[in-house]
């Protein structure tokens, strides 16, 4: 095992797991399989930012789901800060949604 | 942060809605310690005030820009100005202000990112822009019903057509859904002056949107989850079923049929569907504007549960099978359902314990049991207190009579002189016995008040006490106080207190009595409130004299018959102030604009679709003289704002009058509403020329004000005339040439006078009287006829041929009626 992770420091692609928890509560399906989440750094402070959009603009969620993902990042000693950056661009397609969502949403073949 | 306002802006829409609730228990029937004006706009409080402001904090916080907060404070404070008694200007502007700002919202979100649903929601907004608009100009509530359902039903089918991309869906299916959308626009848009045909419009796109939701939506997919994305589910899929309810109800009634089906079809749509879409996104959505973990409890089941259920009991029981016990208990028990749902939310926000992102999701099921642990914290609390208040208020719905409260500014509590007087006040179509209550000065007076009547009525006096709206059969105690000056009663039921629901509190030196309630229907003074006395009735110096400027004459030239066998066509009653005789202005009442009304023409045969849309303060109706069927159904009121198609088939030839039936019928008679309805006997010969004139009375009120029904009932005219106004046809005659045939169709509206037709200089040769020719042209020899006999309700034609040219009069031969208007010229040519 990794000594930094074993002292409880992080890279993205364990965010990215983490963040697997952050569950979309109207859809019951979380972020990261609905192709929210585009990009997640982690700085050597242990700074994380996160690049992600929305559905769309309109909707209020994006607060909601910031809170989410700090609550769930903080389990993380090592994480210091965590950033959300809410884009727009590129806008999110339905084909971003992994096999996984896909299927908890009824997609078929 | 741009989010704050937020934490305002929520419980101030919370506030608007409480007095939007208390306003619907109001129009339940309750007595409650309030003004009228948060029953008045319940409608407007609970779409615009309430949802508009949930729905445009959930964009301002979407959009992050602190000038899109400009749209929920505008609904929300204009909506507590409303119900804090500010001029409805300014609350209604402030409405208006709200929804051009969200409108705005959704503009800068297009720049955003473009999309088809934000520009459904975009549309959404301007049903808003419209409503309130509307609104600002005074247009009745009742008649913004489809842009108001627009707004909220448009604004909810955006964000599922939004979440449908999620699913596997064809484009097809989508493209439906947006058609659908279009089609209710369109019917939305027909309401705002037609909405006899607009609501059907709205009502199939209802069912058809309902119809999509149910087998599309991702909510099918997602009740399949577990927790609060189930709940979520599962609220929206039971407003799916109220949406084609309601859709159904619009689709086959139209709107305004009667109390029932209205409260059926406006709480089907709002409460069923729109609040069942709130209930659903409550837990979503409060805590991402108020930024505070929410720990969402298997209890808010309990809430949406009793929402539905009451609404059931609300529209099976209390609309469909006419049970008030039922409408009532129903009607308390959705306010229960919506207070206990904000309780338990507001204290799942308030009270759980954890940092804003505790786990909020059911997907997760270790945390069940730490659900469990907590569900006896507030938002089972929230639901124990509303099935308290449930009880309670069923027992108070059951009791049939409801307590009274005086408000503030009346009833001290006890009496100078330590004396009480009680008296029973009866109030029914349309008048209050007894109309006069004397009491003496100090005496403490209680009324107990019955509705008598068939319909809701209400007692208000000036003080400000007054009754709830009471149900035929209700009874109600009002606390008028210690009486210490003359006042006023009157039922506030529009157009009631014109038609003489009305009665007045004197001072006496002796005890308390009452006196006799023949001044019921004197007092009889305009549309207005004003509790001042009418002033002296209006005179013309010269019933003869010139037309004031501006007068025309109505056009007596018989309209040719329509093409097509089908005739469609739209009424406005309308109250109009125009000049009656010289000298003399005159509110009349009347069928679209005109006094009489619009002439019909048809061949035996024909069908007759007549809208007629009720732009008055007061109930009005329409009674074809030549329709079958029992005047309660065949003869629909329409209510203030509402519309209605009579439709009838012509079987009978003849000259038909048409009027008018609401009670006091005299009263909507004697001040204009009537008309003539010409069908053709087959074989009817061509002529020159055909006329129709209509008889009638006016009775002079006050100047500007509605006709003396005093005179009415004493039948003492202050003018007979032909086509509405005395002597029209001396300033107007009527035209001919000489050798030419001339028919003339002569209608007599009375109301209680007849006439005897006759033209000075010209013997008829035809006269045609209920369905028969009395004498048919080709044989003087055998005889001619002088006059045409025509009693009120009644109607025939003569024809004639004028032998020269010259000025011939033309008059009703009861002389004394002719000269008081009911005379004019033909003015024959060569």
């Amino acid at each position: 095992m990794d000594a930094l992770q074993w002292l409880g420091s992080v890279d993205s692609d364990a965010v990215l797991d983490a963040l697997h928890e952050v569950i979309d509560p109207e859809l019951g399906v979380n972020i990261v399989d609905l192709g929210l989440v585009y990009e997640v750094t982690v700085g050597d402070e242990g700074d994380v930012a996160i690049r992600m959009t929305l559905t769309t603009p309109g909707c209020p969620l994006g607060g909601y789901l910031e809170d989410e993902i700090n609550g769930c990042l903080r389990r993380f000693p090592s994480v210091r800060d965590v950033r959300v950056d809410l884009v727009w661009d590129p806008p999110w397609q339905p084909a971003a949604m992994t096999d996984e969502a896909k299927r908890q949403l009824g997609w078929r073949g | 942060m741009s989010r704050r306002p937020g934490l305002l802006l929520l419980p101030a829409g919370v506030v608007v809605m409480l007095f939007g609730l208390w306003g619907g228990l109001a129009r339940l029937g309750y007595t409650l310690p309030a003004d009228t004006s948060s029953a008045d706009d319940h409608g407007i409080l609970m779409s615009l005030g309430f949802l508009g402001t949930l729905i445009a904090v959930e964009r301002a916080v979407a959009l992050r820009a602190t000038w899109a907060w400009l749209s929920p404070v505008g609904s929300a404070v204009g909506s507590i100005a409303l119900v804090f008694g500010a001029p409805a200007v300014l609350g209604r502007a402030l409405l208006v202000v709200g929804g051009v700002v969200l409108v705005g919202v959704y503009i800068a979100l297009h720049g955003v990112q473009r999309s088809t649903h934000n520009t459904l929601m975009g549309v959404a907004a301007v049903g808003w822009v419209a409503a309130a608009a509307l609104w600002l100009a005074n247009r009745d509530i009742a008649r913004l019903v489809p842009l108001l359902a627009g707004f909220l039903v448009i604004t909810i089918v955006a964000e599922r057509l939004e979440l449908s991309r999620l699913l596997q869906l064809s484009r097809r299916a989508r493209r439906t859904l947006v058609s659908i959308v279009a089609v209710f626009v369109v019917g939305a848009v027909v309401s705002t002056f037609d909405d006899g045909v607009g609501v059907r419009i709205c009502g199939g796109a209802f069912v058809a949107l309902a119809g999509w939701l149910l087998t599309c939506d991702l909510a099918r997919r997602t009740v399949r989850q577990r927790g609060v994305t189930r709940f979520m589910a599962v609220g929206l899929l039971a407003g799916y079923g109220w949406l084609a309810v309601g859709g159904a109800l619009w689709l086959g009634y139209g709107f305004h049929v009667d109390d029932a089906v209205y409260d059926a079809q406006l709480h089907a749509v709002f409460l069923g569907f729109v609040m069942s879409m709130v209930f659903a996104h409550a837990p979503v959505i409060a805590p991402s504007v108020l930024r505070r973990a929410f720990q969402y409890r298997p209890v808010l089941y309990v809430p949406l549960l009793l929402l539905h259920l009451s609404l059931m009991v609300r529209v099976v029981g209390g609309d469909a099978l006419s049970s008030d016990d039922a409408w009532q208990a129903g009607g308390i028990t959705n306010v229960v359902a919506l207070l206990a749902f904000v309780a338990g939310t507001a204290g799942s926000l308030l009270f759980v314990r954890g940092r804003a992102g505790a786990p909020s999701s059911g997907v997760d099921s270790d945390r069940t049991s730490r659900w469990r642990a907590r569900l006896s914290t507030p938002a089972a609390a929230g639901a124990v207190i509303g099935i308290a208040v449930l009880v309670a208020s069923i027992a108070f719905a059951n009791s049939g009579t409801t307590a009274t409260t005086a408000s503030a500014s009346a009833a001290p509590a006890a009496a100078a002189d330590g004396s009480t007087t009680s008296v029973a006040i009866s109030l029914r179509e349309m008048s209050i016995q007894p109309a006069v209550v004397t009491a003496k000065p100090g005496t403490k007076l209680v009324l107990r008040v019955a509705n008598d009547g068939t319909m809701r009525h209400d007692l208000r006096l000036s003080n400000g006490a007054h009754t709830a709206l009471l149900k035929p059969g209700q009874t109600a105690t009002l606390d008028a106080g210690v009486v210490t000056k003359a006042l006023d009663g009157w039922c506030t039921v529009p157009g009631h207190r014109a038609a003489g629901m009305t009665m007045r509190i004197a001072l006496a030196a002796g005890d308390a009595t009452t006196g006799d309630s023949a001044g019921g229907m004197a007092n009889m003074s305009g549309m207005t409130d004003a509790a001042s006395t009418p002033g002296p009735d209006a005179v013309s110096s010269n019933l003869a004299g010139a037309p004031d400027a501006g007068w025309r004459p109505v056009d007596p030239t018989l309209p040719p018959v329509a093409a097509g066998t089908t005739h469609n066509v739209t009424w406005h009653v309308k109250d109009v102030k125009m000049t009656v005789a010289p000298g003399v202005t005159q509110t009349m009442w009347t069928f679209d604009g005109t006094v009489p009304g619009p002439a019909l023409h048809g061949h035996v045969g024909d069908v007759f679709n007549v809208t007629v849309v009720n732009d008055t303060q007061m109930t009005h109706n329409l009674d074809f003289h030549a329709e079958e069927g029992p005047p309660a159904t065949t003869m629909t009121p329409i209510a203030p704002g509402a519309s209605h198609t009579y439709r009838f088939v012509a079987d009978r030839a003849g000259a038909w009058l048409y009027h008018c039936g609401t009670a006091p019928m005299l009263m909507h008679m004697g001040n204009g509403m009537y008309g003539a309805l010409v069908i053709d006997p087959p074989g009817l010969s061509p002529v020159a020329r055909q006329y129709v004139l209509v008889g009638s009375e006016l009775f002079f009120g006050p100047q500007g004000d509605v006709g003396d029904y005093a005179k009415m009932l004493a039948d003492k005219p202050d003018a007979v005339v032909f086509n509405g106004y005395p002597f029209a046809y001396q300033h107007a005659p009527l035209s001919a040439s000489a050798g030419d045939r001339v028919r003339i169709w002569i209608v007599d509206a009375g109301p209680t006078r007849s006439m005897a037709f006759h033209v000075v200089g010209e013997p008829f040769d035809t006269v045609y009287l209920d369905g028969a020719y009395t004498l048919r042209p080709g044989d003087p020899a055998a005889g001619g006829a002088q006059t045409l006999p025509v009693d009120p309700g009644d109607g025939g034609f003569v024809e004639l041929t004028f032998a020269q040219p010259g000025k011939y009069p033309f008059l009703t031969h009861a002389m004394a009626d002719a000269a008081i208007g009911a005379t004019g010229y033909f003015d024959v040519s060569k």
